[in-house]
């Protein structure tokens, strides 16, 4: 026998290449480490000594790149120009010049326009609203090129003349270079200042015209860009690097490196080790050191700030989540995943090397029930913290998330929304992951019994299980589960359970099952807190309308009124009047009235306090000429912030600004109810008053009500609350925080009130929020909001782990069933995605044309009004255009002459927001082709909205009447993102459910065919016992029975084969015996009769005679002698083919013959004690034989059980069959016994056989009417 | 009775001195802690909802966990070198605290607007309002 012993100690030392390449990586991450560390103070040295040179050279970087960037910019915008000359060269009048500019399409960073040679603007592209016909531009030239001024932004423009026909014209080519409206997306590209600034890490400002030019001083420098082609120059103004803050940042960077060097080391120590540990034979110590290295890893991460230090993402956004939790481990969605995937990770390697590993169940014996008693509630307990801990893992994501997973909803969330959605996946995952391993060793702990009582054991623990949860849900003071949630948790628990600890299936599929569980799970969670968080939300609503704010409103006043950037605006642009409103504009832009988005008013005000511009949201509230008598002690001193003065509800704030040749004010009003609920806000795409309210509710989904000594004071709502409720809201009873929950039925539906006493006035009043109550299909919408995205996640992995083990499982793509499930897919999924894409199609049509019909009939609403009341003399234009606004409530713009003539909002256009000059594309389709109006997409900002363009003659003018649901509400029965929401939740359920039955019915139907493979294989080994038990119909059915009978009748012939073989070798041989017998008799009867003659006639020579006849006789019967061994020899059976086998692959491979049959096969062998000598087929033949015989004596369980005793190899097959009879038991190995009708009684006799000559042996270990163990006894393998 | 009356008084001005000393030592410890980015110096008087403006667009609504880490990573990102405030309307129930952050950023000196107010919630004082901004 070959000793491999001296293999192993080779297997345990790690491959010299490994070896070498993580020695060179770790030195190497050392030696960087240890290297930055000298290194950098040296550096830091250098630069103090060689700051001059380093100076010169970073200025020089900064004048190259500089330079570089503004050719660069200027050249595309020249060659944008002369494509468009090469257009036009091509046009043939101006009508065609007119419908080529609208097919352009708008532009926000470049701009055409064609002026005829009456400066009139003929032509225009759309985009750069604030631009309009340059000749009015106070500051532009009719030179080539040039830098011109908008209150809002710098352009550079470009100007050339060119013919057409016989006329004149002047293209203008118009690009921003600065812009300075900030909305919430910093638009660099719009800045050329902020992107040579953010490119060359420095502050950096570029001055456009020389009369700004800023007094520099030491600390700065300044230097021209130049472009000779343009023949343009500008001054670019930045700060000298300062050495200090160069040595900061050089330190930051060196420390960068070393952490991140470090954290290499690390991990590359980590590996190192991982492959040590991989050799240990301890499973324990193996899988715990698994575990520390992993999180060694986190740790490090950690404690280095990694990935904070070398990302700048979102994803590490704490505004999207943060909790305390764990020291800081958990304070992003990406330092969350990292300290999830840790944990998933020790998990992993917890089931791999403890759920996976068989468990001498004879051990358990030895421990006695008390023992037992206790581990199995300790391990129930600890799983019940675990849920626990689940419910305030989701909690924690809710409240301490910006994140509104259900009202945020998109198909396509932002990557830090969808990390936090794979985030609550894995924390699911995690705990059911978690308690399924424990719940698994707890049932191979417990489970020594036979399997037939496995079942109810089962059942009672699930019962016992469900019925301490429910205690340990009351006897918490805070629960963190629902009853109802924990019910469902523990029950999916269980049936994941069920296919590992009763069908002992360990496949990948059951983690599909873990995730599709864990999402349920969390999702319901989700939604639960959701509706929590909704209701401290509408408390918090209420709180905050009563809570003070003027304090804050003061603060933003004051600093709007001394920012000192609004000086100088004004300074620079108060000689156009025209530019008054933009100014306005500007300074309420950059100001905290903007960012917060509050309802304001910035206005500039002559000497005598009258109204030079203003930008006002609210003109009914922020009145003109509120200053008509200031206070005595008004302070309106330059630099000294005056008093402040309310009329009503309006704060403002005044400053005198003195001018060389004048004196004006800069006044800022705001708005502040400091008790009640009348709410003021911007439009949508001018910013969100967070303040006031948090994006998760509307006064779409939030009612609000004060009520005063009964009375309903005032409401913002679309119900009415009757009368009733009132009274209930009244006589409410209030906790000592003056706050009440109520359920009231308001227009049939119920509502959750939160009522807020606010005593502090003298008169005392109630403040009511209320929110619907969402029902249970509401709830089922927002469920599958999210489920939805868990599925796909799911799907991904799925799709990834079967991608990456693809060559294991390509067969399976081409199995029967995977076929079916396909087309059965196909044809039921691809049907109903075109259904979606063509409901939501149909239903954005059907929008489009439900807004159009509305504002159009908005349009013709204005234009019969005006005519109506356009009598001359009657109301002038202003009023009368008033008039419409008020009586009819529709906002609308008045173009004439395609120039804004009156607009309800003028302000967007005064601020440069919206256009002022008709669109292209309306002036091509209104005017060239005809149409009477037009639906046009518009968009301010990144804002998008819907406005028809109506030609209507008013009186004898020609007019455009633009409306929009930018400024009128438009209520649409079903809104695209509503329709999206209920396409998408609704199909991905149906698309869920048919991916579950497609899967069922392929199963059910190649069910039989997967029968009948492994049937056919089985019969091929010559398993001739089997039969497939199929209930189906038709013409399977038939193919199974024809298959059985077909074995039959195998089978039959067989046997008759082998008897007519049998009986004709019998006489083939009997023949030859006979044939070879005769042969020696002959001469010996001849002998014989020859001394009978010499006896009878004594004959002289009877004594030679005599000799020589028993000699002869002698020879004969020799030759008999040797007749009968060869025919011995030759009856002997064929020879046995030896070779070292695994036992285990031997009877794995005879035990899958049996996938199909009735009867539960376990399998208990050890990989390290299972090799033998011994020849395969005659071994596997004599295996299916011993499993056929168990089976046919209607066993339910066969056991295998390979143990070492000594130098044999024990196998116990252990059947809980109907056992063997005693009168027969000690038969069974004979030749030709058989108790079936068919056998052929040579299974136990050839097994026997075969175990001899293996030099082991098979008996009867036992028998009785539950159940046989037989053993075979094989010698071990040296 | 003139006696209980300056009892009176006196505990009410000892009231007030109380509450303007602690409104006042927790804002030494938001100053002390936003100078020395060290959110925790001040974590534990932020309420359980504080509304944050930041000068990086972050606007909102935030737990008291959150918060913690926003304004951390806040401050850490403009390293300020010198919050300098004063307090204001101590003896109403809205004091606010308001001044100037010194930071560096990108080599030139940088100036935050600081606004801090508080409120009284269940029994205790507790920061409300925090906003850094331009």
């Amino acid at each position: 026998m070959e000793n491999y012993s001296h293999l192993d100690d080779e297997m345990k030392k790690l491959p010299s290449g490994k070896n070498k390449i993580l020695a060179f990586f770790i030195s190497l991450f050392l030696l960087t480490t240890i290297g930055v560390g000298i290194y950098s103070p040296q550096k830091i040295d250098s630069v103090r000594e060689n700051w001059d040179e380093v100076l010169s050279e970073k200025i020089k970087i900064i004048k190259q790149t500089a330079q570089e960037e503004f050719g660069r910019k200027l050249s595309s915008i020249r060659l944008a120009e002369s494509k468009m000359i090469t257009r036009i060269d091509s046009l043939q009048n101006v009508d065609e010049i007119i419908s080529s500019f609208s097919k352009l399409g708008k532009n926000e960073n470049l701009l055409h326009q064609i002026y005829n040679d009456e400066d009139s603007l003929i032509a225009w592209n759309g985009g750069l609203n604030d631009v309009g016909n340059l000749f009015s531009n106070v500051n532009f030239r009719r030179y080539s090129s040039q830098f011109i001024n908008t209150v809002t932004s710098t352009h550079f423009v470009l100007l050339k003349e060119f013919e057409l026909g016989n006329s004149q014209f002047l293209l203008a080519t118009i690009s921003p270079f600065e812009t300075f409206i900030d909305f919430d997306i910093e638009n660099i590209e719009r800045s050329f200042s902020s992107f040579l600034s953010k490119l060359l890490n420095t502050d950096i400002k570029v001055i456009y015209f020389p009369e700004d030019k800023e007094v520099i001083n030491g600390r700065y420098f300044s230097f021209e860009l130049l472009d000779n082609e343009a023949n343009v120059s500008v001054e670019v103004l930045t700060q000298k690097p300062i050495l200090d803050n160069y040595i900061i940042e050089l330190n930051q960077n060196f420390g960068s490196i070393q952490s991140i060097s470090l954290f290499l080391l690390l991990l590359t120590i980590v590996i190192w080790l991982w492959f040590k540990t991989a050799r240990l034979d301890s499973k324990i110590i193996k899988a715990t050191s698994f575990i520390l290295l992993i999180l060694s890893l986190r740790i490090g991460l950690f404690l280095l700030n990694i990935p904070a230090l070398i990302l700048k993402s979102e994803l590490l956004n704490s505004s999207y989540f943060s909790s305390t939790w764990g020291f800081g481990i958990v304070k992003s969605p990406l330092e969350l995943l990292l300290s999830l995937l840790v944990l998933i990770s020790a998990l992993l390697i917890t089931s791999k090397y403890f759920v996976l590993e068989k468990i001498d169940f004879a051990q358990n014996r030895k421990i006695g029930n008390i023992v037992k008693l206790l581990i199995s509630v300790t391990i129930i307990l600890i799983s019940l913290v675990l849920f626990r801990a689940l419910g305030s893992a989701i909690k924690s994501v809710v409240f301490d998330s910006s994140i509104y997973y259900f009202e945020d909803f998109n198909i396509v969330p932002d990557p830090p929304i969808l990390l936090m959605h794979l985030n609550i996946l894995l924390m699911g995952v995690i705990i059911i992951f978690a308690s399924v391993i424990l719940f698994a060793l707890l049932f191979r702990f417990l489970s020594y019994e036979k399997s037939w009582k496995l079942l109810p054991f089962f059942v009672g623990v699930f019962v016992a299980v469900q019925l301490l949860g429910l205690a340990y849900h009351f006897i918490q003071s805070n629960p963190q589960l629902t009853i109802f949630l924990r019910v469902v948790l523990i029950t999916l628990l269980f049936a994941v359970l069920y296919f590992i600890v009763i069908h002992q299936s360990y496949s990948k599929v059951i983690f599909l099952y873990i995730a599709f569980s864990s999402s349920f799970v969390t999702v319901s969670l989700l939604n639960h807190y959701n509706g929590e968080q909704q209701r401290e939300s509408l408390k918090k609503f209420a709180e905050d309308l009563i809570r003070p704010k003027e304090h804050w409103l003061d603060y933003v006043i004051f600093e709007t009124l001394n920012k000192e950037e609004n000086e100088e605006l004004i300074f620079s642009y108060l000689n156009d009047p025209l530019s008054a409103s933009r100014i306005c504009f500007r300074v309420w832009n950059s100001s905290l009235l903007h960012q917060e988005g509050i309802v304001s008013c910035v206005r500039i005000l002559d000497s005598n306090f009258q109204t030079i511009g203003e930008i006002n949201f609210d003109k009914k509230l922020f009145r003109d000429r509120l200053w008509t008598t200031l206070p005595e002690d008004t302070d309106l001193e330059l630099e000294r912030f005056a008093a402040l003065s309310s009329e009503g509800h309006v704060l403002s704030g005044i400053r005198r600004i003195n001018l060389p040749d004048k004196e004006i004010y800069l006044e800022v009003c705001t708005y502040n109810n400091p008790s009640g609920i009348d709410l003021k806000f911007l439009p949508a795409f001018m910013g969100q008053n967070i303040y006031l309210m948090e994006p998760q509710f509307s006064l779409n989904t939030v009612n609000l009500f004060e009520i005063q000594d009964g009375n309903l004071v005032n409401s913002i709502s679309e119900v009415d609350i009757g009368t009733e409720n009132i009274k209930k809201i009244s006589d409410a009873e209030f906790s000592r925080l003056n706050e009440a929950w109520m359920n009231l039925h308001v227009d049939g539906e119920e509502y959750v009130f939160y009522l807020l006493k606010d005593d502090r006035d003298v008169f005392e009043k109630i403040i009511a929020a209320a929110s619907k109550l969402n029902d249970l299909s509401f709830n089922l919408f927002h469920f599958f909001k999210v489920f939805f995205i868990h599925s796909i996640i799911i799907f991904f992995f799925a799709l990834m782990t079967f991608a990456f083990e693809f060559n294991k499982n390509k067969e399976r793509l081409f199995t029967f069933r995977a076929k079916l499930l396909f087309v059965l897919l196909f044809i039921s999924i691809i049907p109903m995605i075109t259904m979606a894409i063509y409901f939501k199609q149909l239903t954005d049509q059907k929008n489009e044309s439900a807004i159009h019909y509305k504002l159009l009939k908005r349009t013709t609403s204005v234009a019969e009004y005006l005519n109506k009341y356009n009598i001359p003399g009657a109301f002038n234009t202003d009023m009368l255009y008033k008039r419409v606004e008020s009586d009819l409530g529709i906002s609308f713009a008045l173009f004439k002459d395609k120039q804004l003539s009156y607009a309800s909002k003028k302000l967007y256009y005064d601020s440069g927001l919206l256009s002022s000059l008709l669109d292209p594309v309306v002036q091509e389709k209104l005017y060239l082709d005809g149409k009477n109006s037009i639906l046009v997409k518009e968009k301010i900002n990144d804002y998008q909205y819907e406005a028809v363009y109506r030609r209507s003659k008013i009186g004898n003018d020609e007019y455009v009447i633009k409306v929009s649901d930018l400024f009128n509400s438009i209520l649409l029965p079903l809104s695209e993102t509503d329709a999206s929401i209920f396409i998408f939740g609704v199909y991905s359920f149906a698309v869920l459910l048919i991916i579950v039955i497609s899967t069922l019915l392929a199963n059910q139907i190649s069910s039989p065919i997967r029968k009948l493979t492994i049937a056919t294989k089985s019969v091929a080994s010559g398993d001739l016992g089997l039969k497939i038990e199929q209930k189906s119909r038709g013409e399977v059915q038939q193919l199974v029975e024809e298959f059985n009978l077909m074995v039959e009748e195998i089978k039959k012939n067989q046997i008759e084969l082998a008897e007519i073989e049998r009986e004709s070798a019998w006489k083939e041989m009997a023949k030859q015996v006979a044939h070879e017998i005769k042969n020696p008799l002959t001469p010996m009867k001849l002998s014989v009769q020859q001394l009978i003659a010499a006896h009878s006639d004594k004959s002289p020579k009877f004594d030679e005679i005599f000799k020589k006849v028993t000699k002869t006789l002698i020879n004969q019967i020799e030759t008999l002698k040797n007749i009968a061994s060869e025919f011995s020899s030759f009856a002997r059976m064929p020879g046995i083919k030896m070779e070292t086998i695994k036992l285990r692959n031997v009877i794995n491979d005879a035990v899958n013959l049996f996938m199909n049959e009735h009867v539960k096969i376990i399998l208990d062998l050890p990989e390290e004690i299972s090799e033998i000598k011994g020849d395969v087929q005659q071994l596997r033949r004599a295996l299916i034989n011993l499993i056929r015989n168990s089976i046919q004596a209607d066993a339910t369980e066969i056991i295998f059980k390979l143990s070492r005793k000594e130098k044999k190899l024990i196998l116990d097959i252990i059947d809980n069959g109907s056992g063997i009879s005693d009168e027969i038991v000690d038969k069974i190995f004979s030749p030709n016994f058989t108790t079936k009708e068919l056998g052929m009684g040579v299974g136990l006799t050839l097994a026997k056989r075969l175990m001899e000559n293996l030099e082991g042996r098979i008996f009867v270990k036992s028998t009785s009417s539950s159940g046989t163990t037989i053993t075979l006894e094989f010698p071990v393998l040296n | 009775m003139f006696l209980i009356l300056l009892l009176c008084l006196g505990f009410q001005i000892l009231s007030a001195q109380d509450k303007t000393s602690e409104i006042n030592f927790i804002l030494n410890k938001a100053h002390n802690g936003i100078e020395k980015t060290n959110v925790s110096l001040f974590s534990d008087y932020l309420n359980s909802r504080v509304y944050i403006s930041l000068s990086d667009g972050t606007k909102g609504y935030f737990s008291a966990n959150q918060s913690y880490y926003i304004i951390q990573d806040f401050l850490i990102g403009i390293n300020p070198i010198k919050v300098s405030f004063e307090t204001a309307s101590e003896e109403s129930e809205n004091p606010v605290a308001f001044g100037d952050i010194e930071y560096v950023s990108s080599g030139k000196k940088n100036k935050l607007k600081l606004f801090i107010s508080m409120e009284f919630f269940h029994d205790k004082w507790r920061i409300t309002h925090i906003s850094m901004t331009k």
